[in-house]
């Protein structure tokens, strides 16, 4: 093991993702870049890891905050999901907290252009494609609080 | 050196409070062994595994503490738990639970870290209480009826 634990593999790393709405329905995505660790060209929501210290209601503004430039106007805690993969042939164990929060449309920006390629606002009848491979069972289990 | 839980990286723990369908809940006085909260009242949990569900260490931890199996779980939901310990700040990401278990199956799983078991009300717990229980309560106190 290096000096510094993994997060995810060396412990279970914790997660905060959001699905980020302008009040009218139409929710805010960003396109992975060829930057991005994974999941390039493919459409994400947002999300980032808790640091040590941090408050997750904290983590998810920090996170909202880099993505789309502005800080929610309301949050809402929608639950949480047990992640466990393989990368690189080793287990990981994420624990993922979901929240759905409401944003001043007018002032988002893509906060972070050297990962993300765009961004755009969507339905979630109609969102854009291809997704994250992990959003479309985010969407299915939450689709009933996502109106 | 083998990273800490809770102290190099945010841990994950399950806590819950096991009833028995009549308004009692259970709690166990920490002994001199455990590693904090020494003759404090605890109600009981502990950390996750990795690799390991909630739900598998709900199990797990219920079944070391109590000797139970669960009849029925309600969740609760989840807190920031930030302390000091021994100097060095911690961090744990908590899951809270409602568990009715059968009274009649309850035993001291772990004598060595808990000197003795009650069943008390809500309103009416043993003291002196884990310094974080009052907090956990004061934000569940609605489903902990």
């Amino acid at each position: 093991m290096s000096d510094k634990p993994i997060k995810g593999i060396d412990f279970t790393g914790i997660t905060v993702s959001f699905l980020c709405h302008d009040g009218a329905g139409n929710y805010v995505f960003h396109k992975r870049g060829s930057n991005c660790r994974d999941e390039n060209g493919r459409w994400d929501t947002g999300g980032g890891g808790l640091k040590f210290g941090e408050k997750l209601d904290d983590a998810l503004v920090r996170e909202i905050e880099e993505e789309y430039g502005v800080k929610p106007l309301e949050v809402e805690y929608l639950g949480f999901d047990e992640v466990f993969r393989e990368h690189d042939g080793k287990p990981t164990h994420w624990l993922g907290f979901r929240y759905r929060a409401l944003l001043d449309r007018e002032n988002v920006i893509n906060g972070e252009p050297d990962k993300h390629d765009e961004i755009g606002w969507f339905t979630f009848d109609n969102p854009p494609q291809p997704l994250h491979s992990q959003l479309e069972g985010v969407l299915d289990k939450y689709r009933d609080k996502l109106v | 050196m083998k990273p800490i839980k809770g102290i190099d990286y945010p841990g994950v723990s399950v806590c819950f409070y096991c009833h028995d369908g009549r308004g009692n809940y259970l709690f166990h006085k920490r002994s001199k062994n455990c590693r904090d909260e020494n003759g404090r009242w605890d109600n009981g949990g502990g950390g996750i595994k990795f690799g390991e569900t909630l739900q598998q260490s709900l199990e797990r931890e219920l079944s070391e503490e109590y000797c139970v199996d669960i009849v029925e779980q309600e969740f609760l939901g989840v807190r920031d738990c930030h302390r000091v310990h021994e100097g060095k700040a911690t961090h744990w990401v908590v899951i809270f639970y409602r568990v009715l278990v059968d009274p009649k199956q309850v035993v001291i799983g772990e004598p060595d870290m808990c000197d003795e078991l009650g069943w008390f009300t809500i309103d009416d717990l043993p003291k002196p209480l884990h310094s974080i229980v009052p907090e956990d309560i004061a934000e569940f106190k609605h489903k902990l009826l």
